[in-house]
């Protein structure tokens, strides 16, 4: 941290405003408050704001001390039949690791925010693998950037100005010029308008597109489609590229929805390595959602919609945290993080949140935290599962790692106390 | 719980200090081996039973990026292989799932199950240490570090052209700082920057690798140089180029006698010990490789033996899995990583109908039993390459019980066994001290630990205690007790305590010139900030210099 | 059956248990009293089975289950042996991972019946839902032997993954039939969704109603296969099973693909030509 007239100015901050994760923000603060995001785009700037978040303790409607709260959380929790615990968003890992051991020790089941938006990608992956790249390999060494109906402007402002394809690397010494950028357009979702190539595929023929090129690269030609020109065309130049880099935005609302999208185009990809170097790399929302996923692995094995209630975790892909609600298998939920986008309705069953804003929340008991990244530091992953280190420009409500930690200690505490 | 502990009338295995099965008193006291204690210190008691040093893993995957996108695409065979959580009394005990990559609760309560303390995540891409630290941090009970991957950085590979050798040694003193690591360690040095290039072999150590002057013997000879120079506790940590094909062992050869006279650690030789190749059949190379082992005593090694079953094979060496999943058809992760290192994943089957599979475990054996010297062929299967951790009791049984390793080597595949050694029949059988010395000892002397893998005064009290079994691997599975740090974590067969773990790291000095030439070069190539990219420094002490050289 | 086990649903049940306590191989070693200790699963509580069902009978290999069953998941799991009779509609993942002995459903099954299934015959007089005897959603293999026969219509994702064996749906099947198919044969009597045999390697779909056959198949020729003729007999002789209109003399349209993959597989179209 650096003095500056007035104030301090914070630098290396981490933003998660998108999975970007751009590190290199100067964060300007000014009696506590953030005067400035330097270097973030629009959309940064509006992630961090000016710091100001509420930071109070509710419990059964009335404000109570974080203690207080916690308790009420624990006694919730600690006395349903069966727990949800959702992992929102703009939680530090350190928040995600003690909310997974909260869901462990109470026999719950934990999901997040991934099972109804990615859920496609995580079980193609599960099938087949990945071909992927960090950002920084692609920045470095991508000669050939296909923009899969996609065009990272609009929801990852600054990936084409600090990943690709813009910047020069290594491998890629004039930047854009050293790159061919192509862009296939999916119905109407359209990539760059500066592509050097372009392809219009419709909605509906996209995964027969995809398929059309594999059979070209395995040497089996389709015949009689009429896409086969293009993709001839596009077959020659991703085989004659060094290294492919085929970037789609796996978050929903972009792309037309397809299923089976992520298994084809990791199929292509794998594909594509029999002949040169290809990497396929979704893109991916802030907030750290990608961390939950990484934690969940490490800590059960599976990467989304854990259910503990035999003892032990089993993947129940289909039996996601919005199903389980509806249905009413289960009858408490806690909210870990930022509710954005949780599939279900938090009040209809008795619930707890703890995380930024939480006390905006119709919960039996709620306790705000800090945003990871604003007031918190701590771990996160970048949309390419590479961590990054957090910063804490302005003092916050409490830490959600430390609020969650007290939680997981005073339900182990009850539970082991029964045993 | 109390502080103090006399383990009584157990057989002592503590081949460091010369102790060969003597039946003797080990004294406990403050989570260290102390030399005596009052009388009416708590007794435990270990008649019959034979008492070792706690296991130390110089080589496994267990908290690797690559490790956890592993266990992201694995849930068919962990759906198999539930984790309950075990009774613990000090500590909330976690679930997990197993199969061939554990999840990391899961990893420490097995590892301290079979009597292991201490593990070495081999393989960590530096852009992803963070992510090992927290992963080791959810790790119970063993003490832990990792291997941070270099050699296939532009960055130093550049540095290596220039001949800037003193520069090549001061990144990689900062890296080791930065990542809070506790060795170097080189993947196919080289062969992974082509494979980014699409170059998928090395032919061998004298390749040109696109940069003028940087071969792959440039490469290991400035970071063994480096490792030596800075005294790290551990050399360099070496998996050779060309891994798993056919006639490697030449390669491998032509690496040790590289380095010769400089102390190098070469890992899990067996996949690099293959005769053959051209157009002539896979065959073993593994006497050859052995002979010039057993004579150069700079050379130290473990094994990675195969085991016929299940295994993931996860490496850095990302053409290797390219090759094959290209194979198999099996599922197949590849991720590059940042101008650093690589990664591939494909769950595998090694069966024992099958020829090469046979042929990876008859080398592995014949590496062991044609050994001299045991401190320096040290026993590992590349966790989970070549087999999990758990398969160690049964790797051990083969080891010691000829009669049983006759009767599987009956079992597999003698299409390429020909003139092999093992099947000409070896009838050495490893005893209680040499199987002592490559879980132990010998693992704690290479990786420059003196507190651990002996039971003198002032060794960390890492002790295991079995009970005599006639099945050999039913005996190493099952650990009567197991003290860590001086606590009992294994009671009666069952575990029962999570002490807290430590980190073994290590912060060698650095000209800090180098690091505007390094600012430079993250300025112009890096997604993260400089300042960002260091990990935040361990709890624990780093480890001292200087014990290693 | 008088000699067998029964198991009669007591009341509806509110929320779903999972019952993979409910085979021939458990009740076959079990008296009635040992029975109704069973456990089902309520989330992560235990409920014994005689809470739910009323049991009568014991030590016997041949069971009926009785009730609307809807929210029961999970019945015959992982059996190996014996006759399974489910009267009434069943919940999810019924006969899921079964190995052998016979299941049959008098109702509707819902969700993943016979998933991973590796022997055995599971026969279910009214409809299916999604992914029958497919594989887990993550499992890069489904089922791998045995033979479901679906009277009705089946849903979406049947056979998906599946790497031996046969599924037979005597109706209409739901979209992408025979996604991922390793090997193995899926039947369709009535017609197929929208794009069936997406990744299919070397798996075989017969399609008798009307099915659209995406672009990365490729048209071989019409002909008689002979395979399915042996095929119908059996179903006719064994499954009393026979497709409307049948004319042993069927031709098909040949398909093979998927292209992207191997192009072994291949989907069977019925021809109208003669």
């Amino acid at each position: 941290m650096s003095q500056m007239p007035g104030g301090d100015l914070v630098e290396h901050v981490t933003c998660l405003g998108c999975g970007c994760s751009c590190d290199d923000i100067a964060v300007a603060v000014r009696d506590g408050r953030i005067a400035e995001a330097r270097g973030a785009c629009a959309l940064g700037s509006s992630w961090f704001g000016d710091g100001r978040v509420p930071a109070i303790a509710r419990a059964h409607g009335s404000i109570v001390t974080v203690d207080a709260a916690l308790d009420a959380a624990a006694t919730l929790l600690d006395q349903a039949r069966r727990a949800l615990v959702f992992l929102g968003i703009d939680i530090s890992c350190e928040t995600q690791r003690a909310a997974v051991e909260v869901a462990d020790t109470l026999h719950a089941v934990v999901d997040g925010v991934s099972s109804s938006t990615v859920a496609a990608g995580i079980l193609a992956a599960q099938r087949r693998g990945r071909v992927s790249a960090t950002l920084g390999e692609i920045r470095n060494r991508a000669d050939c950037i296909v923009f899969w109906g996609t065009d990272p402007a609009a929801r990852y402002p600054r990936y084409a100005s600090r990943y690709a394809p813009e910047p020069a690397g290594l491998f890629v010494p004039d930047g854009r010029r050293s790159r061919r950028l192509v862009s296939v357009d999916v119905g109407d979702a359209r990539g760059p308008a500066d592509a050097d190539t372009r392809i219009r595929i419709h909605a509906g023929q996209e995964l027969d597109a995809i398929a059309a090129l594999r059979a070209v690269l395995a040497g089996r030609p389709l015949g009689g489609t009429e896409l086969d020109g293009a993709l001839a065309d596009l077959a020659r130049t991703l085989t004659a590229a060094r290294y492919v880099a085929i970037v789609y935005d796996a978050e929903p609302g972009a792309l037309p929805p397809e299923p089976a999208r992520a298994e084809s185009l990791t199929a292509l990809g794998q594909q594509l390595n029999a002949v040169t170097r290809a990497c396929v790399t979704p893109l991916r929302g802030g907030g750290n959602r990608v961390g939950a996923e990484s934690v969940l692995a490490w800590q059960t094995g599976y990467p989304m919609t854990v259910d503990f209630s035999r003892g032990h975790p089993r993947f129940r892909p289909d039996d996601g945290a919005g199903a389980l609600v509806a249905s009413g298998a289960v009858d408490a939920v806690l909210v870990v993080g930022r509710a954005l986008g949780t599939p279900f309705a938090i009040d209809a069953v008795r619930s707890v949140a703890i995380g930024p804003s939480a006390s905006e929340l119709p919960c039996d008991a709620a306790i705000d935290t800090g945003v990871a990244g604003i007031h918190e530091s701590g771990t996160a992953f970048r949309m390419d599962d590479v961590p990054l280190p957090l910063r804490a420009p302005v003092p916050g409500p409490p830490v959600a790692a430390d609020v969650m930690r007290a939680l997981a200690q005073r339900i182990g505490t009850r539970r082991s106390r029964r045993s | 719980m109390t502080d103090r502990l006399r383990i009584t009338g157990g057989a002592v295995y503590d081949p460091a200090n010369g102790v060969d099965g003597d039946v003797r008193d080990v004294c406990v006291e403050n989570g260290r081996i102390v030399a005596s204690l009052p009388d009416d210190a708590p007794r435990l008691d270990a008649h019959g039973m034979v008492v070792m040093p706690g296991g130390i893993d110089i080589h496994a995957h267990i908290a690797a990026s690559s490790v956890n996108q592993a266990r992201r695409i694995l849930s068919d065979e962990r759906t198999a292989d539930p984790a309950s959580p075990p009774a613990l009394f000090d500590t909330v005990a976690r679930s997990g799932t197993g199969g061939t990559v554990p999840t990391t609760f899961t990893t420490g309560y097995r590892y301290a199950g079979l009597g292991y303390t201490t593990v070495f995540d081999a393989a960590v891409a530096p852009v992803g240490a963070r992510d090992t630290h927290a992963q080791l941090d959810d790790t119970p009970i063993v003490d832990s570090g990792f291997f941070v991957l270099m050699g296939n950085d532009p960055y130093l590979l550049q540095q290596v052209a220039a001949g800037e050798r003193d520069r090549a040694r001061d990144y990689a003193a900062w890296l080791l700082g930065a990542t809070g690591a506790y060795a170097i360690k080189l993947v196919n040095p080289g062969g992974i920057e082509l494979w980014k290039r699409n170059v998928r072999a090395v032919k061998s150590i004298d390749d040109a690798l696109g940069i003028p002057g940087v071969t792959p013997r440039a490469i290991m000879e400035t970071l063994a140089d480096a490792a030596n120079t800075l005294a790290l506790p551990h050399p360099v940590h070496i998996h050779c180029n060309n891994l798993g094909l056919p006639g490697n062992v030449a390669t491998t050869l032509d690496s040790m006698r590289a380095l010769s006279g400089r102390r190098a650690h070469f890992t899990h030789v067996q996949f690099h010990a293959y005769a053959g190749g051209d157009g002539k059949p896979w065959a073993s190379g593994a006497k050859e490789l052995i002979a010039y082992i057993n004579t150069h005593p700079e050379v130290t090694a473990d094994v990675g033996q195969v085991m016929l079953g299940h295994a993931t094979t996860v490496t850095a060496d990302g053409a290797v899995e390219y090759l094959l999943h290209a194979s198999t058809g099996r599922r197949w992760v590849n991720v590059d990583v940042e101008l650093e290192t690589g990664c591939g994943i494909v769950p595998y089957e090694y069966r024992d109908a099958a020829a090469v599979a046979s042929l990876q475990w008859v080398v592995g054996l014949e590496l062991f039993l044609l050994s001299e010297d045991p401190w320096r062929v040290l026993l590992s299967t590349d966790h989970p390459n070549g087999g999990a951790f758990t398969s160690y009791p049964e790797l051990i049984r083969l080891l010691m019980d000829r009669a049983y390793r006759d009767e599987r080597l009956e079992a597999v595949n003698h299409k390429l066994l020909a003139g092999s050694a093992l099947a000409d029949g070896l009838s050495r059988e490893y005893t209680l001290r040499e199987i002592a010395i490559i879980t132990r000892a010998g693992p704690a002397r290479q990786l420059g630990l003196t507190s651990k893998g002996h039971l003198g005064a002032g060794a960390d009290a890492d002790i295991t205690i079995y009970a005599r079994d006639p099945d050999i691997a039913r005996m190493f599975a099952t650990p009567r007790y197991v003290i860590k740090g001086g606590v009992l974590v294994v009671e009666e067969g069952q575990l029962r305590r999570a002490p807290p773990t430590h980190r073994l790291h290590v912060r060698p000095p650095y000209d800090e010139a180098m690091m505007r030439d390094l600012s430079v070069w993250f300025d112009r190539y890096a997604t993260i900030a400089l300042a960002n990219y260091p990990v935040a420094p361990p709890r624990d002490a780093p480890v001292s210099l200087g014990a290693g050289a | 059956m008088s000699d067998g086990v029964t198991l009669t649903l007591r009341t509806a049940v509110a929320r779903r248990l999972e019952a993979e306590s409910i085979t021939p191989d458990a009740l076959a070693t079990l008296d009635a009293d040992a029975i109704a200790r069973l456990p089902l699963w309520d989330g992560p509580q235990q409920v014994p089975l005689g809470d739910v069902f009323h049991v009568r009978g014991g030590m016997s290999s041949r069971v009926r289950v009785a009730g609307d069953l809807a929210m029961i998941d999970a019945i015959g799991a992982g059996m190996t042996t014996g006759e399974l009779h489910v009267e009434g509609p069943v919940g999810r993942y019924v006969g899921t991972r079964m190995g052998g002995g016979e299941l049959h459903v008098i109702g509707d099954a819902a969700y993943g019946a016979g998933l991973e299934m590796t022997g055995g015959l599971l026969d279910i007089a009214g409809n299916a839902g999604d992914r029958l005897g497919a594989g887990r959603l993550a499992a890069a293999r489904g089922m791998s032997g045995g033979e479901i026969i679906v009277r009705g219509n089946a849903g979406a994702e049947i056979g998906a993954t599946m790497r031996r064996g046969t599924v037979v749906v005597a109706g209409n099947a739901g979209p992408r039939a025979g996604t991922g198919m390793i090997a193995g044969n899926v039947i369709v009597f009535g017609s197929a969704g929208e794009d069936p045999g997406r990744f299919n390697k070397r798996g075989t779909i017969v399609v008798y109603g009307s099915v659209s056959v995406s672009p990365t198949y490729r048209y071989d020729c019409t002909y008689r296969p002979p395979h399915i003729a042996v095929t119908l007999v059996h179903l006719k002789l064994r499954r009393d099973l026979s497709v409307d209109g049948d004319v042993p003399a069927a031709r098909f349209r040949r398909y093979s693909g998927d292209m992207a993959e191997l192009g072994r597989g291949e989907i069977l179209a019925r021809s109208d030509e003669r």
